[in-house]
């Protein structure tokens, strides 16, 4: 059964040069436990799909149902409770909050559930621990070199244990060694279940992905289109 | 992790950039507690002088009066006539009266006009030590009379003849040494001659009469009334009447000083709050991507208006705590400026919780826009940024 169903989603903008198609009707299932890679040019509408698919960005038309929940039927503020419950975002850049220690980065999705510190603690350090950064949770991001960055700004996306992880070209500020560490590390948390769905535009990391989709356009790729991959 | 540590975590980064903000409110605050502990202190001093100093009564002769009018129109009113003094008598049956033991001080006095080297003065003749009492506020150079040949004067007629203490004047034939020199009050004293009892009496050709009696009672305003009553019932003759206190005039100085306290005041917290939502406006701004993030990962608009919120409110209680302080350590400093006063500068908790409470407020109230703009980021359009 599908986690996702995208609904022939349509996004159009209206800017001071007239209509803008930014996604021309899109339709994609995933399931879950999948690792699916959004994959395409710059200005294909591939982020565009990503925050829609990310409870942030209501589509023109069309629907994004997410574990039988219509997303944009709901409030803007229960689609909050809606991304703190069920989404977890790894961004470009990983835009981890400069004046907090990596634990707190980790800790910051649990600051609105009500769990007590000593909770949130644990469970930030447990997440930590899992990417491989036990003992630098008191250092500042700038104390971090960059995969160790993208390490807690993945942590970040998981503490919550959401059911799907989405991340938006996460290894776009590493090197190749890092940005192999990285998506081996994404690769494990599918290996236990985690659905993933990431943009990326690097064609060697299909290798580590269970599904590629191509977009160009603001449409999915005839050619490419729903490409499985052997893993 | 709550949002109060989010909040305040903030705060610490941006330590730097907040000094504009903490300094403008701590300026306002300082500003507030000055003006508000100076009128305080003021108006304490004032009422302590009026509770020292008591309700003055003035037993004077009781005189006709007469106006003039033509067509409607008042051309002369008011002038005396058929005015007498009052009898030797006068003091004793004042202390006579039922609640003689509430009368602080009685300072008869004889009064005239005479004459020295052809211009014309006026003389008054007083018990001194009654007269010191009931004139607290007298400054003067020099020594008060002791003796039958000596003077007190104004200022304007050390001016007018030329003479200091240790000088000397002439009246009727009798030489008055100058034994002391009143400071400028800007009152009536500045223009007279003051000279114990019986030399005035001897100098004006009025022996054994007065020209009025000062008295002062108890700060009592029933009290006043009675005593009045009782006194013309003893005195037909004279006419008692409630003087306007001098503390009465400081009491309207320092009402228009509460006045232009208050004026400032409300100045000082609209800039405040100007500062406030400016600095508050700034840093949503700076902080969109941010904003953006807490979105992304679930905050509710609220969450983020409450971060806002804290932070606006952490911000004025220190700089409310500061500004009181220093607000204070200007009073203590300004206050010896007010000498006339002798101003006492107390602290205040009330005042100081006020100031407390108040700042938080406002700067809760100026930050409510910022923090309803920063909700309102759209967290699609912050993450364009990244």
């Amino acid at each position: 059964m599908s986690l996702i169903k995208v609904q022939d989603v349509k996004k159009i903008y209206n800017g001071g040069e007239g209509e803008v198609v930014a996604l021309g009707g899109i339709s994609l299932n995933v399931d879950e436990g999948e690792f699916v890679a959004l994959m395409g040019p710059s200005g294909s509408g591939k982020s565009t799909l990503l925050t829609m698919l990310g409870a942030m960005n209501p589509p023109t038309s069309g629907a994004v149902v997410v574990d039988d929940i219509d997303v944009y039927s709901l409030s803007a503020e229960r689609r909050a409770d809606f991304r703190s419950e069920y989404l977890g975002f790894v961004f470009q850049q990983f835009q981890l909050i400069p004046y907090l220690t990596a634990l707190e980065n980790v800790m910051l999705p649990l600051a609105i559930t009500g769990k007590p510190n000593r909770e949130q603690t644990e469970m930030a350090i447990a997440v930590l621990e899992k990417v491989g950064l036990a003992k630098k949770e008191n250092r500042l991001p700038n104390q971090l070199s960059g995969g160790e960055q993208e390490r807690v700004a993945i942590a970040r996306a998981i503490v919550n244990e959401p059911p799907i992880l989405f991340a938006d070209e996460p290894t776009g500020a590493l090197d190749s060694k890092n940005s192999e560490e990285i998506m081996n590390l994404f690769k494990d948390l599918n290996t236990e279940g985690q659905t993933i769905i990431m943009v990326t535009h690097n064609q060697e990391f299909l290798t580590y992905v269970k599904r590629a989709v191509f977009i160009r356009d603001g449409l999915l790729d005839d050619n490419q289109h729903v490409k499985k991959l052997a893993v | 992790m709550q949002l109060t540590d989010i909040a305040l975590k903030n705060l610490q980064r941006r330590k730097s950039k907040l000094l504009f903000l903490v300094f403008g409110v701590v300026f306002g605050i300082a500003t507030i507690v000055t003006l508000f502990t100076l009128t305080n202190a003021m108006e304490a001093s004032v009422s302590r002088r009026v509770q020292e100093a008591g309700i003055k009564l003035a037993v004077a002769p009781k005189s006709d009066t007469v106006s003039f009018t033509v067509g409607g129109i008042p051309i002369v009113s008011g002038v005396s006539f058929n005015t007498r003094d009052l009898g030797a008598n006068t003091v004793d049956k004042i202390k006579s009266i039922s609640d003689a033991e509430k009368i602080r001080v009685i300072a008869p006095k004889v009064m005239g006009t005479t004459f020295i080297n052809g211009k014309k003065v006026l003389l008054v003749g007083v018990d001194f030590p009654s007269e010191l009492n009931i004139k607290s506020w007298w400054s003067f150079a020099g020594e008060k009379p002791d003796q039958n040949d000596q003077a007190l004067i104004g200022a304007k007629i050390a001016e007018k003849f030329g003479v200091g203490p240790g000088g000397s004047l002439k009246i009727n034939g009798k030489t008055l040494t100058v034994s002391g020199m009143l400071q400028e009050t800007g009152e009536e004293e500045d223009g007279i001659i003051f000279v114990k009892l019986n030399t005035a009496q001897e100098l004006l050709g009025k022996k054994n009469t007065y020209s009025f009696v000062e008295l002062t009672i108890v700060k009592d305003d029933a009290l006043a009334v009675k005593v009045s009553k009782e006194i013309s019932q003893l005195l037909p003759d004279s006419k008692v009447t409630v003087v306007k206190e001098a503390g009465e005039a400081r009491q309207e100085l320092v009402d228009k000083f509460g006045k232009f306290s208050l004026v400032v005041s409300l100045i000082m917290i609209l800039i405040a709050a100007l500062i406030i939502t400016s600095s508050m406006m700034a840093s949503v701004n700076e902080r969109t991507r941010e904003i953006g993030i807490f979105r992304a990962i679930g905050f509710r608009k609220a969450h983020i208006t409450k971060i806002i919120l804290i932070e606006a409110g952490v911000v004025s209680a220190v700089s409310a705590a500061t500004g009181y302080l220093v607000g204070m350590g200007a009073a203590i400093i300004i206050a010896p400026l007010f000498a006339d006063f002798e101003l006492v500068v107390s602290w205040n908790a009330v005042l100081a919780a006020a100031v407390l409470a108040g700042a938080i407020i406002l700067g809760i109230l100026a930050s409510l826009y910022p923090a309803s703009k920063a909700a309102k980021l759209d967290p699609a359009e912050s993450l364009r940024f990244i």
